[in-house]
């Protein structure tokens, strides 16, 4: 929805603020450390929605995971199974409303990440894999009209995704998406993206964003009246 | 009783043991033997004696047969039974037609021809025969000649009228049966043909059956026939209503007819009525915003000169249920107690969400073309303008209206909740006094009062961790209700997670009640702040969640081993009471049916519930009758109290109503809080007897056809009775002729004679 103004953002409390949160898992090192704070900035800038800037770090065992419903799990290497009381937790995690996005950022198809994250998958939700998200998904008109998943790569590969209860679960990108928005301290891109250079990096930017609106607005914008709109606004351009 | 005339009375017998057919073979055989004779004396040589011989052979022949067939005298006593002529007197409420110059009705024409028959009356009277005098409707009834008939009964039935008389005369004799009537049938001959029941009828009465016309050659009548209209249909689902318009005379006129509601008009349609078409169809379309039971009327204006002004109009109901609860989700901001919330709303098959989100406004960035997003323009004249009657429920979660351009429709908003509708305001920075609700249109209606609270900062909202507390209100209410049982409940809510925040409030509105509260703020006036509070407003009902943290019920309770489910059966709750869910009323207040035909009795079974849906025993409720069109205020038609027994349950019975529609209004006092149901029901007047008024004859001619009656039109004049029939009571005294030996000698003697006759005569 698009209005014409806003206000200085606020909130009842810090819960009431969006907030990313990074899965810590012990062999697992965060290889794109400043790219959730920059995130969290964009959407602050692009969106209403209101968001704490740090992202938090918090294992699976953690007694405050349930208070941020979107998680990210990232890295660029291999990783072993957590034990069955965190994979039990993840599952309910992810059954009672809460989305894991996944982000590859081994910058290639079928590393040691991408082979824990699969076999990660089987063990938290047996009998549901990874699936290519469809091209009509709502995922790709949730704020931007998007037409693909990219990061600092591009790899010849589909978005996979987890859907239940009709909502995708578990969202998996492998372009190394945040390595796309990691930003250092002194306001430099962290890494290259190629091959679109800028252009590709905000691409991604939006389908960071879109990512997030996903996971709040759900198929809100799969109402018949966006729709509607939508297509009349397609139909009038040229 | 019959009164028996008896008489003297005597009669020719025959003795013989021979069959019907042997007698009818002798007397055969003697006229043969007299004809034979007759042409042999005829064709003989000799002419002389001719006749007197023929006659004494007729004679002999005579004598002989009087031997054969053994004849005798029996004398006796018999009775007369006299016979009954039943008078049947049309007295439907169409006999009271009157002709378009306004003279006397039919009902009074119909009088008139028994009056002017007084002396057929009395020459049957004088023959044997004994009247009785019948009116007839919907069932037969005794009556006097003297008494006219008042047309005041709902239906015709003719035919099931003959049946009733066919009982009423078991064992006793039916001279002749007189009906006199419009022939305006509306049982099981209607139109005609007459059915076959009614043929054995007839056959059964053994009379005939007279019928005497009483109508109009010219008549201008206007109806409304029927109504077609389902019994029940669904909110925001349009359904026809359909009215069949019969008239008669009024060709070239173009009449206004009406669609009202409860009293108010609704919508009108011109119809132009023809001279080709005695009927017209005119079709209303009608969408019901909310549910429940709806009185309408279709009726059309009285025009100059009609017969009939009650049957302009037909009442009917039609009860309105939800197939699904329509909400609308506007959000100021997407967040995560919008995000479960719409989680829950969009999987519910009972709900019909359509949600509006704010998702970014415009001093936010852009950084490419609009054309490159998916956000569409705030239709908020569309929402609040066009479409939200169409919504049962509104949600304003975390919405500011003032920078939308809403503010002009918050009125409208106010009274579609006053009208009915139901709001549902969640907390946040954008909400209550921070979203300016104070000072808007809104703050009237809404469950805690806003002035005066500063719109930000620590005055207008607070950012603590707390646990909500549950009020004596609370433990019983369905918004709060997690479980139907009231300690399980009370420790359900203590055991969710804590929450975030509370929008302040200055205190609760007149009439609102706080479900949960902070447990240690205050709200401006000194009470604990209302977290969860409730009210009516008017005819509509506002629910306040003054956080936004509400999602920690849910997702943070299922982390901690909680079902997570809280969460969603707090909003079910909150949602069903809110679009007044009927399965949530604790009083029932049910009919076995809506529509009465003005005879029967109204039977309304009332029903009591405690909190937890058990039944109430020893409740007191006050019951109303109040006619539909008068409203719920001034005195009611009637009053009285019934207390529920041990099931919960007490049965009232409402008889004597006159035609129109009403309303029965409950009232209890349960566990400290008013209940109130209302039942809705038409008495119908007249059935289908006033649908089409138009005299007809077919009927009573084919009745008189089919009886061996005569039909006439307008007088009685001089129909056939059947004659008494006689019943031999007396003692019986027998002259057997033939046993008379003078009898013998006079047929040897007639034989003699003839023979001598003829040897004198010169025959062979």
């Amino acid at each position: 929805m698009l209005v014409g103004a806003s206000r200085p953002a606020r909130a009842l409390g810090d819960l009431s603020k969006f907030r990313f949160l990074r899965l810590r898992l012990a062999d697992l090192p965060d290889a794109r450390s400043s790219a959730l704070r920059r995130l969290s900035w964009e959407i602050e800038r692009r969106t209403s929605l209101v968001a704490l800037a740090d992202p938090i770090e918090l294992p699976i065992s953690s007694p405050d995971l349930f208070r941020y419903p979107l998680c990210l799990l990232s890295g660029d290497r291999a990783f072993a199974l957590p034990p069955e009381s965190d994979l039990a937790r993840l599952r309910r995690y992810l059954t009672f409303g809460g989305c894991l996005w996944i982000d590859s950022a081994e910058g290639r198809v079928g590393g040691g990440f991408d082979e824990s994250v699969r076999r990660l998958l089987a063990a938290v939700l047996p009998g549901d894999l990874p699936k290519p998200v469809p091209d009509d998904h709502v995922l790709w008109r949730s704020f931007y009209i998007v037409r693909d998943a990219p990061g600092r790569v591009l790899l010849p590969v589909r978005l996979e995704g987890i859907e239940r209860d009709r909502r995708l679960t578990v969202v998996y990108t492998q372009n190394d998406l945040c390595g796309a928005m990691a930003r250092d301290g002194f306001g430099r891109w962290e890494h290259n993206v190629s091959p679109g250079g800028d252009e590709q990096r905000e691409r991604s930017f939006r389908f960071a964003v879109n990512l997030v609106m996903y996971a709040l607005c759900l198929d809100y914008k799969a109402e018949q009246a966006h729709i509607d709109f939508i297509m009349r606004t397609r139909r009038a351009q040229p | 009783m019959n009164h028996l005339r008896l008489i003297a009375d005597w009669r020719l017998a025959f003795g013989t043991q021979l069959g019907r057919g042997t007698m009818v073979l002798l007397g055969g055989v003697a006229l043969l033997a007299l004809a034979v004779s007759a042409l042999s004396l005829w064709r003989g040589r000799r002419r002389g004696h001719v006749v007197p011989l023929l006659l004494l052979r007729a004679a002999a022949i005579g004598a002989c047969l009087l031997v054969c067939l053994e004849p005798k005298f029996e004398f006796s006593q018999v009775s007369v039974v006299p016979n009954y002529v039943a008078v049947l007197l049309d007295n439907s409420r169409s006999m009271s037609v009157s002709p378009p110059e306004r003279g006397p009705t039919r009902a009074e024409r119909a009088a008139k021809i028994v009056a002017s028959a007084a002396g057929t009356f009395a020459d049957w009277e004088a023959a044997g025969h004994r009247l009785e005098f019948y009116t007839f409707g919907e069932a037969l009834a005794p009556t006097t000649r003297a008494t006219p008939p008042l047309p005041k009964a709902d239906t015709t039935r003719i035919g099931e009228a003959l049946s009733e008389l066919r009982t009423r005369f078991a064992g006793r004799d039916l001279g002749a049966v007189i009906i006199i009537s419009d022939g305006i049938d509306t049982g099981r001959i209607g139109r005609g043909p007459i059915d076959a029941d009614t043929r054995k009828t007839l056959d059964a009465l053994g009379a005939p059956v007279h019928t005497v016309f009483v109508g109009e050659t010219q008549l201008r009548d206007l109806s409304v026939a029927t109504v077609l209209a389902d019994d029940f249909a669904f909110v925001r689902t349009p359904v026809k209503l359909v009215a069949m318009l019969r008239h008669s005379g009024l060709g070239g006129r173009m009449v206004d007819v009406s669609l009202l509601r409860d009293g108010r008009v609704v919508d009108v349609k011109a119809v132009l009525l023809t001279n080709e078409r005695a009927q017209e169809t005119v079709t209303f379309d009608f969408t019901a915003d909310h549910p429940g039971n709806y009185v309408f009327e279709i009726k059309t204006p009285v025009l100059t000169g009609e017969a009939l002004d009650s049957n302009n109009r037909q009442v009917f109901t039609l009860k309105v249920i939800r197939d699904r609860v329509r909400v609308l989700h506007v959000c100021g901001r997407p967040s995560w107690n919008q995000r479960f919330l719409r989680s829950m709303l969009r999987l519910d098959p009972n709900v019909d969400l359509v949600s509006f989100f704010i998702l970014r406004s415009d001093t936010d960035e852009m950084p490419y073309g609009q054309g490159e997003m998916s956000l569409i323009p705030f239709p908020y004249k569309e929402i609040f303008d066009e479409q939200l009657n169409s919504f049962d429920l509104l949600i304003f979660d975390n919405f500011n209206f003032k920078p939308y351009w809403v503010e002009p429709y918050l009125p409208g908003v106010r009274a579609y909740i006053e009208g009915g509708g139901a709001l549902a305001m969640v907390g946040g920075d954008l909400s209550f006094a921070s979203g300016l609700y104070g000072d808007s249109a809104l703050a009237e209606v809404l469950p805690v009062d806003l002035a005066g609270i500063p719109t930000d900062g620590p005055g207008a909202y607070t950012t603590d961790n707390f646990r909500p507390r549950l009020t004596a209100e609370g433990r019983s209410h369905p918004a709060s209700a997690l479980s139907l049982d009231a300690r399980i409940n009370e420790s359900r809510w203590a055991a969710l997670p804590p929450l975030v925040g509370i929008n302040r409030v200055v205190g609760l509105r007149p009439g609102a009640r706080a479900l949960l509260v902070h447990p240690s703020q205050k709200s401006g006036d000194g009470k604990p702040a209302p977290v969860l509070a409730v009210s009516d407003a008017a005819k509509g009902r506002t629910l306040a969640l003054l956080t936004d943290s509400a999602w920690n019920w849910g997702f943070e309770a299922a982390g901690n081993g909680d079902d997570g489910r809280a969460f969603q059966r707090f909003w079910d709750g909150a949602i069903r009471w809110l679009v007044r869910d009927p399965a949530l009323t604790l009083l029932h207040v049910d009919l076995d049916k809506v529509e009465y035909r003005r005879s029967q009795v109204v039977s309304a079974r009332v029903r009591a519930l405690r909190a937890d849906y058990t039944p109430a025993a020893g409740v007191e409720v006050s019951l109303e009758l109040r006619a539909v069109e008068s409203g719920e205020s001034g005195a009611p038609l009637r009053a009285q109290k019934v207390t529920t027994g041990s099931d919960g349950e007490a049965h009232v019975e409402l008889a004597g109503l006159e035609p129109g529609a009403y309303r029965l209004l409950g009232r209890a006092t349960m566990d400290g809080r008013l209940a109130e149901e209302r039942a809705t029901f038409v008495i119908r007047a007249e059935g289908h007897e006033l649908d089409d008024v138009i005299a007809r004859d077919e009927v009573l001619r084919e009745l008189a056809s089919a009886s061996g009656g005569d039909f006439r039109a307008g007088s009685l004049a001089s129909p056939s009775v059947k004659p008494p029939r006689k019943v031999r009571v007396g003692s019986l005294r027998t002259v057997e002729i033939w046993s008379n030996p003078l009898m013998l000698l006079l047929a040897v003697a007639l034989l003699a004679a003839e023979w001598t006759l003829r040897r004198r005569s010169g025959h062979a």
